[in-house]
């Protein structure tokens, strides 16, 4: 894979954020600047709706801008005194896009409005920031754009948050966090940690700098590139090591309960339940059962197949011995397929916006 | 011996009190006949789990219990249509088979007891966990006393053979007691190596040892000197041999380590426990945020990547490798993998980094903390030595301390 495209992806940027806010002793195997600065995780993809007031004033201008986001990731510092809302990015958005009309609705998270956002009692007031995330680049253009957007809606009267960007960089094996772009606004603390720019990850030549990742797949992000197909494939090894495990703890003889449903949220850590209500459900349950029939079909005789009962969607297999449990284990081991999603199924259901996670 | 009318505790206990006396007279004499009494600590489940029925674990595996009292149990071997020994839940999470079987017979059926059931585990300690042991070993007791300790590696990713013996860790065992009743010790492996000598000495001479010699920081046995005569000798897959005259000191010093071995694998869990999880902290919001730290093992030097790639291949191409490890590796490099696998013994998830230089894990809440153990513990013996293992910022050695310390759990005897 390309480091370059790798550092573009917003499921990596994600990821190393999240791997920049673990405990790990002596910066290894990556520097965690952002523990070690005091931030912590507060949220993943919290979802913020703008209030009725806010909406009603919005409603009376030409602005255009989304009423309910879900940024990345949400850290807080020194308990509730100071926010940090994360969103990662893939590319450059303009103000007549999608995302800027996503950057609306997070620029607008400020005072009461972002206290009723996460619950915090009407009158605190803490430090909130927008931080945008993407791959380094010299044009000043990236934050330009967004302080465009934020100058507008200052503008024509509205409180705004203040708004910055953090580049990641891949320089002689190495990942970089940057902060070199003059017009936007990070937190003090962060501007001395980061500085310029700060070393996060040393990677070997012939490797790809890939962390584990937390959170391995999104249906929001684009399918085609080289990362993706990572992504797709521990998307496939977490349903199938959590399909095997099922099988694995059967004491035969038994019957097996593989339910779709269940099976996708634990291979997902709970994520799918957001992504079922989005009309992707149907699509990701159809390519779980094609890779669970994929799977089994080397051991075809040694369980006997039924539906699960509506409305429940799955199936059940009812294993007989210990060498019928030890063939189906065989048969999931050795499944061998790199294309598990189909691309048509991608293209046709889902939603893909920009490369917003 | 026939255990089969032993009806009560009482009647259990001094059955295997006068057997351990009888053997230790003949071990004086040099005339060992019979096996010694042997303890196989094992492991159930999480603390936070359903602990499984141990009376029905037991059926199933052809080995049912007879209920002495309600943490008591004889133990019967339907192969062999004799009773195999005793077990006992010492403390939850823990039971114990206590057998007078020779090692040769009982090794061998302990471990495909264990292997025929997730629900089920044997210690693993761990060179580290012995290290902290040892230490306990030098502070509660005299100085003159004699102590054992063995040490193990064995770099057998970096020999050319598909051929890797699964019963090693059973030859190993069952060794020192062959040998004792041949009145002989043979050396069969270089980097096998045993200390036999009062306690001082050894406490003076081994850290001096260590740094010269890597692997003897893989510590795979060590003798608890007996408040009376002899010693009860630990070894890293939870097998223990009573080389005392008592066997109630025996099952104090069981009850010992397993209560220290207990709270560093709880302490492990709940620090490496990941999971990302809807938090109701907030007075009206939901959100979903993400807690636990990476287990992070680093080598003292990367290993080739050669034996990288026989690691890797004799790990994940084989069904029963070391590791008790099942996964599909993605490749990211020469020397680096990921695996979103599982623990294949108990049948839990597992998340991997392997490189040349490191293995990083992730585990998910619920996989039981004995895996981190059986990690550490096989990456001692077989890749390297000196480990350096962190969860989080938590040193793994110091666990071991903390449990002690925290738990306050103290030597009695």
């Amino acid at each position: 894979m390309k480091t370059e495209e790798i550092i573009g992806h917003p499921l990596y940027q994600l990821n190393l954020i999240l791997w920049l806010l673990q405990p790990l002793k002596d910066n290894y195997p990556l520097r965690p600047i952002l523990n070690e600065l005091g931030y912590e995780l507060f949220a993943i993809g919290p979802t913020m709706s703008l209030s009725p007031e806010l909406r009603d004033r919005i409603a009376s201008t030409s602005v255009q801008c989304d009423s309910e986001s879900e940024p990345d990731l949400m850290l807080s510092k020194d308990g509730v005194k100071e926010f940090v809302i994360i969103e990662c990015k893939k590319q450059l958005f303009g103000s007549e896009s999608n995302t800027a009309k996503q950057a609306r609705a997070l620029l607008l998270q400020t005072g009461e409005q972002f206290n009723i956002s996460i619950a915090l009692p009407v009158g605190a007031n803490p430090d909130i920031h927008l931080i945008y995330v993407s791959k380094h680049s010299s044009s000043k253009l990236y934050t330009g754009n967004l302080c465009e957007i934020s100058e507008e809606l200052k503008k024509i009267g509205f409180d705004v948050l203040p708004v910055g960007s953090i580049g990641i960089e891949s320089k002689s094996n190495s990942i970089f966090l940057c902060d070199a772009y003059g017009e936007g606004k990070i937190p003090d603390q962060m501007r001395k940690g980061i500085g310029k720019k700060i070393k996060v990850q040393v990677f070997e030549e012939d490797e790809d700098p890939i962390p584990l990742f937390y959170i391995p797949w999104d249906p929001n992000v684009s399918q085609s590139d080289e990362i993706s197909a990572y992504c797709e494939q521990v998307f496939r090894e977490r349903i199938l090591s959590n399909l095997i495990i099922r099988i694995g703890k059967a004491t035969p003889p038994r019957t097996i309960e593989i339910n779709y449903d269940e099976l996708l949220n634990e291979s997902t850590s709970s994520f799918y339940e957001r992504w079922r209500s989005k009309n992707i459900g149907r699509t990701l349950r159809n390519c779980c059962r094609d890779l669970i029939n994929n799977a089994l079909k080397g051991a075809q005789e040694n369980f006997d197949k039924e539906k699960l009962p509506q409305p429940l969607r799955g199936v059940s297999l009812k294993i007989k011995s210990d060498e019928d449990k030890e063939a189906v284990i065989d048969s999931i081991t050795k499944l061998r397929v790199d294309k598990w999603l189909k691309e048509e199924d991608s293209q046709m259901n889902f939603p893909i916006i920009d490369d917003d996670i | 011996m026939d255990i089969g009318h032993i009806k009560n505790r009482e009647q259990a206990i001094d059955s295997l009190s006068g057997y351990t006396q009888a053997r230790k007279d003949e071990l004086d004499k040099k005339t060992l006949g019979k096996g010694l009494v042997k303890s196989y600590l094992l492991e159930t489940v999480p603390a936070n789990s359903h602990e499984p029925d141990i009376e029905l674990v037991f059926r199933n595996i052809g080995m049912p219990l007879g209920r002495i009292d309600e943490t008591l149990y004889t133990v019967w071997n339907t192969n062999e249509k004799k009773h195999f020994g005793f077990l006992e839940k010492l403390i939850p999470r823990h039971p114990v088979i206590y057998t007078m079987e020779d090692s040769k017979d009982s090794d061998p059926l302990v471990k495909r007891l264990v292997d025929n059931t997730h629900e089920l585990d044997r210690l693993w300690i761990s060179g580290w966990t012995f290290d902290r042991l040892w230490q306990k070993v030098l502070e509660i007791n005299p100085k003159y006393r004699y102590g054992r300790l063995a040490f193990e590696h064995q770099s057998i990713f970096e020999v050319d053979s598909d051929e890797i013996d699964e019963d090693d860790d059973i030859e190993e065992t069952e060794k020192s007691e062959s040998e004792e009743k041949a009145g002989l010790y043979v050396e069969s492996r270089a980097s096998r190596f045993t200390i036999v000598d009062k306690l001082e000495t050894i406490q003076k001479s081994l850290p001096k040892l260590q740094e010269n010699y890597y692997p003897l920081h893989s510590i795979s046995q060590l003798r608890f000197p007996s408040t009376g005569r002899g010693g009860h000798d630990f070894y890293y897959n939870g097998k223990v041999t009573n080389r005392s005259d008592s066997f109630t000191d025996h099952r104090a010093h069981l009850l010992y380590v397993l209560k220290i071995y207990k709270g560093a694998t709880e302490d492990a869990e709940q620090k490496a426990w990941y999971s990302i999880e809807k938090t109701t902290l907030q007075l009206q919001g939901k959100f979903t945020t993400l807690h636990g730290a990476p287990v992070v093992m680093k080598f003292g030097e990367p290993i080739s990547t050669q034996t990288f790639e026989k690691w890797i291949a004799s790990t994940f191409q084989r069904k029963r490798n070391r590791f008790r490890l099942w996964g599909n590796p993605i490749r990211l490099g020469t020397n680096k993998v990921h695996v979103y696998g599982a623990d294949r013994h108990l049948w839990q998830s597992i998340f991997l980094e392997i490189t040349n230089k490191h293995v990083v894990a992730i585990l998910p809440k619920g996989t039981c903390g004995n895996t981190i153990h059986r990690l550490v513990t096989n990456i001692q013996r077989y890749i390297d030595p000196g480990v350096d293992v962190w969860i989080g910022e938590q040193n793994y050695k110091d666990l071991v301390s903390r449990a002690t310390d925290k738990r306050e759990i103290k030597y009695e005897n």
